[in-house]
């Protein structure tokens, strides 16, 4: 088939899994759209048009996982479930890109279903006992000090070793039951308090349209943004280390935050 | 001052545990806030994952991993003819978590190099 006949026959069907990303994603906008308004027969043809046009990716994740010894069809299962709570999640004011929402929440889903089946399992009560404890250190010292601890000092608060706080972590991690805030700059964070796997995928997501939006910009003006906010260094600071001045830097740093502003960031 | 530590292994899904394992065994020597650490295990989980699909079943993964003042290092090495797609979700995320990511490619071997900056205190 040559790329004109594929390209035709993509736009006419956004779920052709050849169509591109970019028609899918106008579809699915305007989707979404009806879904979250209007009258109940509308919108659940809309959801439904939705799932329709994104079972190809629910497929393509699950087949990522086929050599786990369970059948497809449960994982696709799943995989749908977790394609209905991103059409129900989705705010289309956040300025990201539905696919990448639905793909990182599609994909959480068959991860947590894995982890439910083994964790139980594996884990002994020791560690459970001490992903407790190691949970609630994390939680009290990021809001004492307003960043996370490291290990070794949830090891001293404890009076546990490094190996077992690791272990716990490893464990913990499996079934995601760590708070992690670690704020990026601006009040955003990497991973909320809830930590499971389907809203750390959902955030690193987002901060992937943030981090493109953020590689857009012009190289002055996104090392000002990323000096006085992610590394926290003073307009001064930021000047001397970029050999220009505190009032350039000032300058670039508006202009960086507007662009982004513009580009549906706050 | 910076140490190596290495870690071998066939590729095969269940591997990447091992080297999970490590990168937060190294993060923590390193003294990086667990959120950083966490940060590093993800990102290790995604680039040794690619190297396994990349090099295909059984074929021999070399990681190693360096600790320093300004952070945690990692390199990846496995035998394929050509580097990785760099477009895929996946290195999204790896270039989203850690910083001088590069991959190359040299007689049939490629390494991917990567860096997590520890991340300096915040100052008034």
């Amino acid at each position: 088939m040559n790329l004109a006949g594929r390209e035709a026959a993509g736009a006419a069907d956004p779920a052709d899994p050849s169509c591109d990303r970019a028609s899918r994603e106008a579809r699915a906008r305007i989707l979404l759209a009806q879904a979250a308004r209007g009258e109940a027969r509308a919108r659940e043809e809309a959801r439904e048009e939705l799932v329709t046009l994104h079972r190809g990716l629910v497929e393509f994740i699950a087949r990522k996982f086929r050599d786990r010894g369970e059948p497809q069809e449960d994982l696709v299962q799943v995989g749908m479930i977790g394609l209905l709570k991103a059409i129900d999640g989705f705010d289309a004011d956040r300025g990201s890109e539905f696919g990448t929402y639905a793909f990182a929440t599609i994909l959480g889903s068959i991860q947590q279903h894995f982890r439910d089946q083994t964790w139980s399992l594996r884990v002994s009560r020791r560690v459970k006992e001490h992903i407790a404890a190691v949970s609630r250190v994390i939680e009290e010292a990021t809001r004492a000090t307003g960043s996370a601890p490291t290990v070794r000092q949830i090891a001293d608060t404890l009076h546990l070793s490094q190996e077992d706080v690791l272990e716990a972590m490893d464990a913990a991690q499996a079934r995601a039951l760590l708070p992690l805030d670690a704020p990026i700059g601006d009040g955003a964070t990497l991973a909320d308090g809830l930590g499971s796997p389907d809203d750390r995928l959902e955030h690193a997501a987002e901060r992937l349209d943030v981090i493109e939006a953020i590689r857009d910009l012009p190289d002055q003006e996104r090392q000002a943004l990323l000096l006085t906010t992610v590394e926290g260094l003073t307009q001064a600071q930021a000047a001397a280390q970029m050999g220009t001045s505190q009032m350039s830097v000032h300058r670039m740093r508006a202009r960086a935050q507007e662009r982004l502003r513009r580009a549906g960031f706050d | 001052m910076t140490e190596h530590v290495h870690l071998s292994f066939p590729a095969q899904t269940e591997n990447v545990a091992l080297a999970r394992t490590l990168a937060a065994a190294i993060a923590a020597r390193a003294d990086l806030p667990v959120d950083q650490l966490e940060d590093f295990r993800l990102a290790v989980s995604e680039v040794v994952t690619g190297a396994i699909v990349d090099a295909g079943s059984g074929a021999p993964i070399a990681c190693a991993f360096s600790e320093d003042d300004d952070g945690v290092g990692l390199v990846v090495t496995y035998p394929a003819p050509a580097v990785p797609d760099a477009e895929g979700f996946g290195w999204a995320m790896i270039r989203a978590l850690l910083s001088n990511v590069e991959a190359g490619q040299d007689d049939g071997i490629v390494s991917i190099r990567a860096r997590l900056e520890r991340r300096q205190p915040v100052r008034a």
